[in-house]
């Protein structure tokens, strides 16, 4: 791997992260955020290049909705800006580029949607194919649900093993102050919440919620001065799979086993043993199984853990708010690295590898490593 | 007078529509073509994937067009099954509880999503399914000119 410019997380803020935020726009969610993100890598908007929010028009309901939002991100006097019309994990790798090719030297980055404001179903179904798909009615549920009972029925796994991973991120949710539900909830309680689209229950799916994000990247020689402990970016790559689920193995994530080799390649590691936390963007218990899987760790039922800890967060089993879900795990990599987890932090973490998913049923998938050094020297 | 100092929430309720009459395009046509006019299911032969169906405009694995045209059963194995225990109002095709399914047609090598609506607790991985076509004149060219699919035996 050639030499790469060095790249650190240098400052992040969120809003809290809520069912419905009745009062609030969602540039009046962001504006407050914004301001806390660059007070904490501090800067002032001017000291920032570049901006760029990850955001969906069809959450929103309106055409060019990031353009709502540029004033509250600073784009005065005018700045560069873009947008992705994805999760804004995806608008942190887009700015990533941007570095390397040298355009800029420091940018923010937005993740917002009010989730609450629309109906996440039927916004979700208009991802998938508008003949076979579609028009069939299907939405993320369902479509989870179909590849969980795949994934059930060749692993072997049942309910309880499903009921077992998701008590677990709650566990760890409940000691996020950050996260949307913070109560721990025993396997045995979640078993008996009622399906929604079976094999999954109530209890194996996120809540709606909604938020607002944003990170602040900076490259070596400015990134010191932001952050105490930036954390530098040692490796990304993202990969997407077929659109058409039934031609795809949905039992297995081979984008994100491919991702994974390309970004511990960038990153010098021998694999994801190398790093003491992972954190998934894995909204189903089946997710994060087929997950540990791509990046070759153990499925961690039965009550065993070895290897990395994974999802300290909680998980988006906690908190899945629309458009900022992936950010949100590059955040937790930040702050598990940074000494800014609190009660959740994982003791002598200097390495984390961060995933995250856009499309249905794991289409897309994005792996960073994280690590408290410089990668290049 | 001041301008008043708080309100409680306030929202207004918006319906954003966009109809679309969309052009299936010569592959998919085909295909919706076979459901409506002769009740046959077509799928295409594309390297590297085997029997898709159904069949895209161009290969997913390498972009390529073509394919030789395979008919394939109207009868399958389930390969993935979800049961919408609450159906949601103009979301779902159904409006009691109905399974979603990824059914592999025999002499196909991927799987066709599709419903069933009956029998939902006998539905599993392995189990099989025939399609129950939609009467002759109510055929309009879409997936639903298979009704559904319903378990064999």
């Amino acid at each position: 791997m050639s030499k790469l410019r060095n790249v650190a997380i240098v400052g992040f803020a969120q809003a809290p992260i809520v069912a419905d935020d009745p009062h609030r726009t969602a540039p009046e969610m962001l504006y407050p955020v914004v301001k806390q993100a660059l007070k904490n890598a501090n800067v002032e908007r001017k000291d920032i290049d570049y901006q760029c929010a990850g955001s969906s028009d069809y959450i929103d309901g309106r055409a060019f909705s990031f353009s709502q939002v540029m004033e509250v991100m600073g784009a005065w006097p005018p700045v560069q800006d873009s947008h992705v019309e994805m999760d804004a994990i995806w608008a942190a790798h887009l700015v990533w580029v941007k570095m390397q090719a040298e355009e800029c030297d420091t940018a923010i980055i937005a993740g917002f949607g009010k989730v609450s404001e629309g109906s996440p179903m039927h916004v979700l179904n208009l991802q998938l194919d508008p003949f076979y798909h579609a028009s069939l009615g299907l939405d993320h549920v369902s479509t989870s649900a179909l590849q969980a009972s795949a994934y059930m029925a060749k692993a072997g796994v049942d309910d309880a093993g499903l009921a077992e991973v998701a008590a677990r991120n709650r566990a760890a949710g409940a000691k996020n102050p950050d996260t949307q539900l913070r109560q721990a909830v025993s396997a045995a309680e979640l078993q008996k919440t009622p399906f929604v689209t079976s094999p999954l229950r109530e209890g194996y799916l996120p809540p709606i919620g909604e938020t607002a994000t944003c990170l602040v990247l900076a490259a070596e020689g400015k990134a010191e001065k932001m952050c105490d402990k930036p954390v530098w970016i040692h490796g990304v790559d993202h990969r997407i799979e077929l659109q058409t689920i039934g031609a795809r193995d949905l039992t297995s994530s081979a984008s994100t086993k491919l991702a994974a080799k390309n970004a511990f390649a960038m990153a010098g590691v021998k694999g994801v043993n190398d790093a003491q936390v992972v954190e998934l963007g894995s909204t189903t218990p089946v997710e994060e199984l087929i997950l540990r899987d791509a990046l070759g760790l153990s499925s961690g039922l039965g009550g065993k853990a070895d290897g990395p800890v994974v999802n300290p967060s909680g998980s988006p089993l906690c908190a899945n708010p629309l458009m900022n879900t992936g950010l949100l795990r590059l955040a937790e990599g930040f702050r598990q690295l940074s000494g800014r987890a609190g009660e959740r932090a994982v003791s002598g973490a200097k390495r984390a590898v961060v995933h995250a998913s856009a499309g249905h049923c794991l289409q897309q998938n994005i792996v960073w490593v994280l690590g408290t050094e410089r990668r290049w020297a | 007078m001041k301008a008043p100092t708080s309100v409680e929430p306030m929202s207004q309720r918006m319906t954003v529509q966009f109809p679309y009459k969309r052009s299936t395009g010569e592959v998919t046509g085909r295909f919706l073509a076979g459901l409506k006019e002769q009740k046959k299911i077509w799928g295409r032969r594309i390297a590297g994937q085997g029997v898709v169906v159904p069949p895209n405009s161009y290969s997913e694995v390498d972009a390529k067009s073509g394919g030789e045209w395979v008919e394939v059963k109207d009868e399958g194995t389930i390969t993935a099954v979800g049961i919408v225990a609450k159906p949601v109002a103009d979301l779902h095709p159904s409006d009691a509880s109905f399974a979603y399914v990824l059914v592999k047609l025999d002499g196909a090598d991927t799987s066709l999503a599709h419903i069933v609506k009956d029998r939902l607790g006998e539905l599993k991985v392995g189990a099989r399914v025939k399609a129950v076509w939609a009467p002759d004149g109510e055929r309009k060219g879409t997936i639903r000119d298979i009704a559904c699919f319903q378990l064999v035996g």
